[in-house]
């Protein structure tokens, strides 16, 4: 990467004008400014879950004992399945920042096999998280007897199954509220990165780049996609691991 | 008369490498995507051994793994930061300018932590 050459020119020549400013460019800056205040909104719903956890403690499930399922295999298997997702978006960042690596030195070939594998690393995540939604949804077959409000407006004692927006078997409804809301707006993030990688696929595969002689929108998507990797990161620990 | 101006100082522009600096960078890369998977394999290998329902979550091996955890995440996102996103190689005012707002998160950690000792400690003393 280029050290910023701009810190070492005489004043004159940096307030000039005919640099760019921080001696990066005027796209990744402006990225990085949306991811900042993307992240103060991914914080503020951490924060808030965290909030939600601590003032109803006695209420809150132990995550480990709902999200305990793998596919294909029965039994009690707590975070693997939930570890192997952060597994698939860490492997996919990976290819990422080869792509990118790619572009710095005008590989198209490589640009496009190693993004076109996050691509596909980015819609098996968006799969797993569609299982684990659906997993959570329906619920245990057995369910749990609790107290609900019915369409009527009455208290009724009913055998509960998996998880909505008004009860969920599994604890305080503010549990699920906050699943959906935050592996939502965090899987609808990963949607976005993915439609986004496509694009930029396209791009590359018709020459885009290379007729314009830099690869730097690849740079700015992988921007885009290793925060969203950094953000479930987080959610891992705080929704998951916690 | 409108002179061309070179406008290419707008776009991170490609660079030649030897193959010795490539090798560097995907060295780098490697071992960076080996600690991230070790890190979350170690995570989930604790979380599996030492659950939250055997040790008690009030427990004080449970204080113990919760803030073990809380600094690993943030070593895993402090090298998706600097590396894969190359925040380590952009220069040191972008750097102050990016992460100095985060100063508001810790202060928002903060307030809540206060609001929710207020609010259970009201709820407390209105069930009384």
């Amino acid at each position: 990467m280029s050290q910023s050459a701009s810190l070492e020119m005489p004043v004159k020549k940096l307030w000039g004008g005919g640099t760019s400013p921080f001696g990066t460019s005027y796209g990744k800056l402006m990225m990085w400014f949306f991811l900042i205040s993307d992240a103060f909104t991914f914080s503020s719903l951490l924060i808030s879950l965290g909030y939600a956890r601590y003032v109803h403690a006695d209420a809150w499930p132990v995550v480990e004992n709902v999200f305990y399922h793998f596919p294909f295999v029965h039994g009690h298997l707590p975070l693997l399945y939930v570890g192997l997702m952060t597994f698939i978006l860490i492997i996919s960042s990976v290819t990422m920042v080869l792509a990118v690596d790619a572009g710095h030195t005008n590989n198209k070939k490589g640009v496009l096999f190693w993004l076109g594998l996050t691509v596909i690393g980015g819609l098996v995540f968006l799969s797993s998280q569609a299982w684990e939604w659906y997993t959570f949804i329906v619920g245990n077959p057995e369910g749990k007897l609790m107290q609900i409000v019915n369409a009527e407006g009455q208290t009724v004692m009913a055998t509960v199954h998996g998880a909505n927006l008004q009860y969920n078997e599994y604890g305080h409804t503010l549990f699920a509220n906050f699943f959906f809301f935050i592996t939502g707006f965090h899987g609808f993030h990963v949607f976005t990165g993915v439609l986004l990688n496509a694009i930029v696929w396209i791009q590359a595969y018709n020459g885009v780049f290379e007729r314009r002689g830099h690869y730097e929108m690849v740079e700015k998507v992988g921007l885009y996609w290793h925060f969203v990797d950094l953000v479930w990161v987080f959610v891992f620990t705080f929704f998951y691991l916690l | 008369m409108i002179q061309e101006i070179d406008q290419s100082f707008q776009y991170s522009q490609p660079h030649a490498r030897t193959p010795e600096q490539s090798r560097a960078v995907r060295k780098k890369i490697l071992m960076v995507t080996l600690l991230l998977s070790a890190i979350t394999i170690f995570e989930v290998a604790v979380g599996i051994i030492w659950s939250k329902t055997h040790v008690g979550a009030t427990s004080g091996t449970w204080q113990l793994i919760k803030y073990t955890y809380i600094v690993l995440t943030l070593i895993k996102a402090g090298y998706i930061v600097l590396v894969f996103m190359h925040l380590g190689d952009e220069s040191k005012s972008l750097r102050t300018t990016i992460l100095l707002p985060f100063i508001l998160i810790i202060y928002f950690i903060w307030i809540m932590l206060i609001e929710g000792n207020d609010i259970v400690q009201y709820l407390q003393s209105v069930l009384k």
